[in-house]
């Protein structure tokens, strides 16, 4: 190796140590001892000023890196105290409350303040002064058109504008539905909803949601399951207050649950 | 304008550009501030700490990766920002709009993640936070964090982001949470 190279390798293993302190990084990735070797030998080649200076700092950033190495292990000593089964354990079991508590003791929120900007001020100021009075607006409005068109019940019930029967019939008729549907045991939430077309599921879910906000059947939430038991009751029964659970139905969570695709 | 007066004025405008937010996340640069206040804008914003403890508030220095010894550049790339010098009380968290269920997930996840490395799987976090709400809500409040800032995810994977960065002592919090309870 000539000792041009040799050169260069001293100059990499300051820019590693000074890399490695910048960062943070675990110090114990330098090969201290290798490359005290490595500079013993450099040294004894070595003959000018500069080659010296080189020498020392080299040596200078590995004696950091030995002072790094000790404040790393005192802090790695330190994060025993966090073991993940430790904390895990802890998470577990608290309450959400006593979480809470705990979080404020070391919460530190952020304060700013919000206002609107220049340019959005002389934007806002630029949009009003161009804001025609109101009857003026009023006015661009277009006349309303004469001619009228009559359609049937029948289209309108096609194009799902109206119901065929009354929405109480519709209610009832849903109630004897899920009745007779809980007459073989147990039935959730999610198989009860399930339909051919999302559009199905969703009128279903929204008659079930009417249902239980009306006192006509109850939900349950059975964790192990992670769904809810529909309970139908036998009489409409008076509803006590107020709760409410939002089962949200997307399109892809209703893929997921009931065509079972994202099992495949 | 004399040195005192500059330097009152520079004061001024490092705690205008630190407590008004500009952009959509609270907080401003380093080099802004360099650019506004001048090469030794790091003295200023020392100075201006000492000011805002009268006001229980402090200037909190966020760097964008992990540094054991900062050097200017890194200042530069950091985020400043105006944060309460001591822990907030519940009540005040909770009239920002917080609920209880929320603060205590955010302090499980926070508390998982520091104590697993900096990284969990999302699933992993799902599953243990819907030991005590529904899933729904898992997911919903998982995404309101990462929204915030209170998290950050990357392939799958959940960290701790720069906002809880910022607000939580971490570390605390984990100290926190070993004790909570063992003393009485």
């Amino acid at each position: 190796m000539s000792f041009k190279v040799k050169r260069e390798y001293v100059e990499r293993i300051i820019s590693t140590c000074e890399r490695v302190l910048r960062r943070g990084v675990d110090p114990f990735t330098i090969e201290v001892e290798r490359y005290i070797k490595y500079l013993k030998d450099f040294l004894s080649q070595s003959s000018s000023t500069e080659d010296l200076i080189l020498d020392l700092e080299a040596l200078e950033a590995l004696s950091r890196i030995v002072e790094f190495q000790g404040r790393w292990i005192r802090d790695k000593s330190f994060k025993l105290y966090f073991d993940p089964l430790i904390i895990e354990a802890k998470v577990k079991s608290l309450s959400l409350s006593d979480l809470a508590h705990v979080l404020c003791q070391a919460l530190r929120p952020i304060a700013s303040v919000k206002m609107i900007s220049r340019v959005g001020f002389e934007e806002a100021a630029k949009y009003w002064l161009n804001l025609p009075p109101l009857k003026d607006r009023w006015g661009r409005l277009p006349h309303q058109i004469p001619a009228t068109e009559s359609m049937s019940i029948e289209d309108l019930i096609r194009e799902k504008l109206a119901l065929r029967g009354s929405f109480s019939e519709m209610v009832e008729e849903f109630w004897r539905r899920v009745k007779d549907s809980s007459k073989d045991g147990k039935i959730y939430y999610w198989d009860f909803i399930k339909s051919n077309s999302f559009e199905e599921s969703v009128l279903k879910a929204y008659m079930l949601s009417y249902l239980v906000s009306y006192g006509y059947v109850g939900l349950d939430y059975d964790p192990k399951a992670d769904d809810y038991v529909i309970i139908p009751y036998e009489e409409k029964i008076q509803v006590l207050g107020s709760n409410s659970i939002a089962v949200s139905i997307s399109y892809d969570e209703w893929l997921r649950r009931v065509k079972d695709v994202g099992k495949s | 304008m004399s040195e005192r007066a500059d330097l009152s004025s520079k004061i001024e405008r490092a705690a205008q550009l630190l407590l008004i937010q500009r952009h959509r996340r609270p907080g401003v640069k380093g080099w802004e501030l360099r650019r506004s206040l001048g090469r030794r804008y790091l003295d200023i914003i020392k100075i201006l700490d000492e000011e805002l403890a009268k006001f229980g508030l402090k200037v909190k220095v966020v760097f964008m990766e992990e540094v054991s010894e900062p050097r200017a550049e890194d200042y530069d790339r950091a985020l400043f920002m105006v944060t309460f010098r001591y822990p907030a009380k519940i009540t005040d968290v909770l009239t920002a709009g917080w609920s209880i269920d929320e603060l205590g997930a955010l302090a499980a996840c926070i508390s998982i993640i520091n104590s697993r490395g900096g990284s969990v799987r999302m699933r992993d976090l799902e599953d243990l936070l819907a030991e005590k709400l529904p899933r729904w809500r898992v997911e919903l409040l998982l995404e309101r964090f990462v929204r915030l800032g209170y998290l950050d995810v990357k392939d799958d994977h959940l960290s701790i982001g720069w906002r809880s960065k910022a607000e939580i002592d971490v570390d605390l919090l984990s100290l926190r949470l070993i004790s909570y309870g063992s003393s009485g």
